[in-house]
C-alpha cells in the first residue's frame, strides 16, 4: 500500500534531473569535421535575398521609352486632331465602317432624320 | 585584434579566441574555421538531434548550420554570441525540416515505448535512455530546445534566452512547461524508471 503511494506520487525536480542525465547523449560521426571541410570549397549557398543590379534596371527603364514615347504620341495626335488628316477615310471612321458593312437601304434607315424635323 | 591575428601561426589557432577565429574564417581561412568547428561541431549534433528526434538528417543539418557561417560570416556580428546563433540556426533549419518533409518519416526516429511492459523487460538501461528520450521528443518544439540548451548543452538562462530571441520570463516558462509536461508523460512510469536506474547503479 505504502509502495503504491509511492509509485502514484509525481517525480519531484531532482527525479526528474536523474532521469534526464540518462537521456541519450549522441555523438556526431568521427568523420564530421573532414566531411564539412571537404565541402567547404564545393557549395556556396545562395544567399536569401536577391539584389537587383543597375545594369538590370537601366534595361528596364530602356524598355519602358519606345512606351512612354508610343503614350506621348498617341495622346497629341488625339487632342490635336491631326489623326484625321492622317487616315484614308474622313474622321468619323465608325460611320464610315458601318455603312461599309450593311446595306445602303438600312444605312439610310439608321442614319436619316425623323421626318417631324425634317420639315 | 588584426595584428594579433596575424602574428599566429597556424598551430596557434587551437588557443585563438572565437572572435580571432571568427575573423579569419571570414577571410576564408579554413584551418580557423576548422577550429570553430571542432569546438562547436558536438553541441550542434546534439541539439539538432534533440530537436528531430535523432533523424538521420541530423548530420546535414548540422553540417549545413556550419556551412551557412563559413558561407556568410557577416551574419553574425559578436564572437560572444557565435554558440547561441549556431544553436539558433540549427534549430531554424530543423523546423524548416519540419514543415517541409511529412511527419511520417520522422516518426521513424524513435521506437514508440511500450509502457506496458513487465518488470524484467524495464530492467534495461537502454529502455529507460528510450523512454526518456521518446518522452522529450513528444515535447512541443520550444520546450524541447529550451530543455535542450539550458539542460542538456548547460546554457545560462540569459544565453538561452538570447540563443532564442525571447525574454529570460519566456525561456523560464518554456522551462517550467517542458519539465511538467515531462512528468505528466512519464507518470507513475517515472519512479519505475528511477527503480531501474537504481537497480543498475548497484550492479
Amino acid at each position: 500500500m505504502m509502495n503504491t503511494q509511492n509509485t502514484k506520487r509525481a517525480l519531484s525536480d531532482q527525479e526528474l534531473d536523474q532521469l534526464l542525465d540518462s537521456a541519450s547523449h549522441p555523438m556526431p560521426a568521427l568523420d564530421f569535421e573532414a566531411r564539412l571541410l571537404a565541402r567547404l570549397n564545393v557549395e556556396v549557398q545562395p544567399g536569401n535575398v536577391v539584389v537587383l543590379s543597375v545594369r538590370a534596371r537601366s534595361k528596364i527603364w530602356l524598355a519602358s521609352l519606345p512606351l512612354a514615347a508610343s503614350l506621348i504620341l498617341g495622346l497629341w495626335l488625339g487632342t490635336s486632331d491631326k489623326a484625321s488628316t492622317l487616315l484614308p477615310f474622313s474622321s468619323d471612321t465608325v460611320s464610315q465602317s458601318i455603312s461599309a458593312l450593311l446595306p445602303s437601304d438600312r444605312t439610310s434607315t439608321l442614319y436619316s432624320l425623323p421626318e417631324d424635323t425634317q420639315s | 585584434m588584426a595584428d594579433n591575428r596575424d602574428a599566429l601561426k597556424t598551430t596557434d589557432w587551437q588557443s585563438a579566441s572565437d572572435a580571432v577565429l571568427l575573423h579569419a574564417a571570414g577571410e576564408r581561412n579554413q584551418q580557423a574555421f576548422a577550429v570553430l568547428v571542432a569546438r562547436y561541431h558536438t553541441q550542434v549534433y546534439r541539439v539538432a538531434w534533440r530537436l528531430n528526434g535523432g533523424h538521420v538528417d541530423t548530420d546535414d543539418i548540422a553540417q549545413e548550420t556550419f556551412l551557412k557561417l563559413w558561407n556568410n560570416p557577416a551574419q553574425l556580428r559578436e564572437a560572444a554570441a557565435l554558440k547561441g546563433w549556431l544553436m539558433r540556426v540549427a534549430s531554424n533549419l530543423v523546423m524548416d525540416r519540419y514543415r517541409q518533409k511529412p511527419m511520417a518519416e520522422l516518426d521513424e526516429a524513435f521506437d514508440v515505448v511500450d509502457t506496458t511492459l513487465s518488470a524484467p523487460a524495464m530492467l534495461d538501461q537502454n529502455y529507460v535512455t528510450k523512454t526518456i528520450d521518446a518522452a522529450i521528443a513528444a515535447l512541443p518544439d520550444r520546450q524541447k530546445l529550451a530543455l535542450a540548451l539550458v539542460h542538456f548543452e548547460h546554457m545560462t538562462n540569459i544565453a538561452a534566452a538570447a540563443a532564442m530571441e525571447i525574454s529570460v520570463d519566456a525561456l523560464e516558462s518554456l522551462l517550467a512547461r517542458a519539465r511538467r509536461g515531462l512528468k505528466d508523460k512519464l507518470g507513475s512510469n517515472g519512479r519505475q524508471l528511477l527503480a531501474v536506474l537504481a537497480t543498475q547503479g548497484q550492479t
